[in-house]
């Protein structure tokens, strides 16, 4: 009974075609599309908020790396500047493209988020896998030829 | 179960949009195409991850050449940088001209971005020279080809957009903020900021960590 307790609270928050009980194509697109550049949401305070707020976040670590007087590590350069860069890519998501927490939104987040989860598995999983390769072809080759196959 | 259904059907009878559906039908044209671009876009994403991915792994096989440290100039990406945000926000100042159906304001604030959109690509192409040149092209080593592959891929990006800009700017200055031409506009505003959030991964990943 749980089960459909949950599923029935589910479709009360989402936006279901009466007609035919599921997200019809139509019915989808008219609450994803309406507002999606910013028809509503948009002004021109939060342009410019967006505006300042990607000045402030691109004039950060270009200072940090351009001036190393400071006397940071490179490594906190490093995760600073990769914070900046995720914390600007937020700000232009919220505040040109004016993505919300809204029904009318929600499959562009979803699209969105699912994107951003595919786009995570490739990039740390080359970087991953070939530095791993990497280190291993290095000890191999330290090793002499014999040792590219693992001896048990 | 049956309390379930019953349940249900109580909820989409309550539904406020229940007669809703034939109201904003005019609407509804717009509202798919912008959402199918939208999915297009999340495919370029992917298109720009791979990109990302390979220059991640080849960044640092400069094969005896030279590195991002000796052939970047962050002041002059910085340059570049603040073009392409001016041009998101002037883009943004045109979308809001679309709002009232103001044709002239949208057609100068187009102008503007498609200036400085021709000021980053000029300059990008200007760096891209410079880099042949010197023999730094992409058959230098194997961070060249990565670095040429993800910045022309973006740079090809911009320059499809600026060419896009060109034909909408045409066809509001013809016919108008028509419906049409909004929706055509709303679906280049998503490319022109998206485009600029791919820009944001590039100065940090490329020239920003090539610097450290």
């Amino acid at each position: 009974m749980a089960t459909s307790k949950s599923s029935t609270s589910q479709f009360r928050n989402s936006q279901i075609d009466p007609a035919s009980g599921t997200f019809g194509r139509r019915n989808a697109a008219r609450y994803v599309g309406g507002t999606v550049a910013g028809e509503s949401h948009a002004s021109v305070k939060s342009y410019m908020i967006g505006f300042v707020l990607s000045i402030i976040l691109t004039a950060i670590p270009f200072g940090l790396v351009m001036d190393q007087t400071h006397g940071l590590r490179a490594g906190t350069i490093l995760a600073a500047i990769l914070v900046f860069a995720v914390v600007q890519v937020f700000v232009h998501v919220v505040y040109f493209l004016h993505m919300d927490r809204s029904a009318e939104q929600r499959w562009n987040v979803v699209a969105f988020a699912f994107t951003v989860m595919i786009l995570v598995i490739v990039v740390s999983g080359s970087v991953w896998i070939m530095h791993n390769a990497t280190s291993n072809m290095e000890h191999a080759m330290t090793q002499g030829s014999e040792a590219i196959i693992p001896q048990k | 179960m049956s309390i379930a259904i019953h349940q249900q059907s109580q909820t989409f009878g309550a539904h406020p949009h229940v007669d809703g559906l034939d109201h904003e039908h005019h609407h509804d044209a717009g509202g798919n195409t912008v959402f199918g671009f939208w999915i297009y876009l999340m495919s370029d994403c992917l298109l720009f991850a791979s990109l990302f991915a390979g220059y991640a792994v080849l960044g640092r096989n400069t094969a005896g050449g030279p590195s991002g440290k000796e052939l970047f100039d962050l002041k002059y990406v910085a340059i570049e940088t603040l073009f392409l945000l001016l041009s998101s926000i002037t883009y943004g100042m045109a979308m809001m001209g679309t709002l009232k159906r103001n044709s002239t304001k949208v057609l100068i604030w187009l102008a503007i971005t498609g200036l400085f959109g021709l000021g980053f690509i000029g300059m990008e192409i200007n760096e891209f020279h410079h880099l042949i040149e010197e023999g730094n092209g992409p058959g230098r080593s194997a961070f060249l080809s990565a670095f040429f592959s993800l910045v022309g891929t973006h740079g090809i990006h911009v320059t499809s957009g600026l060419l896009w800009l060109v034909v909408l700017m045409y066809q509001v200055w013809s016919k108008g903020v028509t419906e049409t031409n909004r929706t055509r506009l709303m679906c280049l505003s998503l490319f022109w900021h998206f485009l600029d959030i791919v820009w944001i991964c590039v100065f940090t990943v490329v020239y920003l960590m090539g610097f450290l």
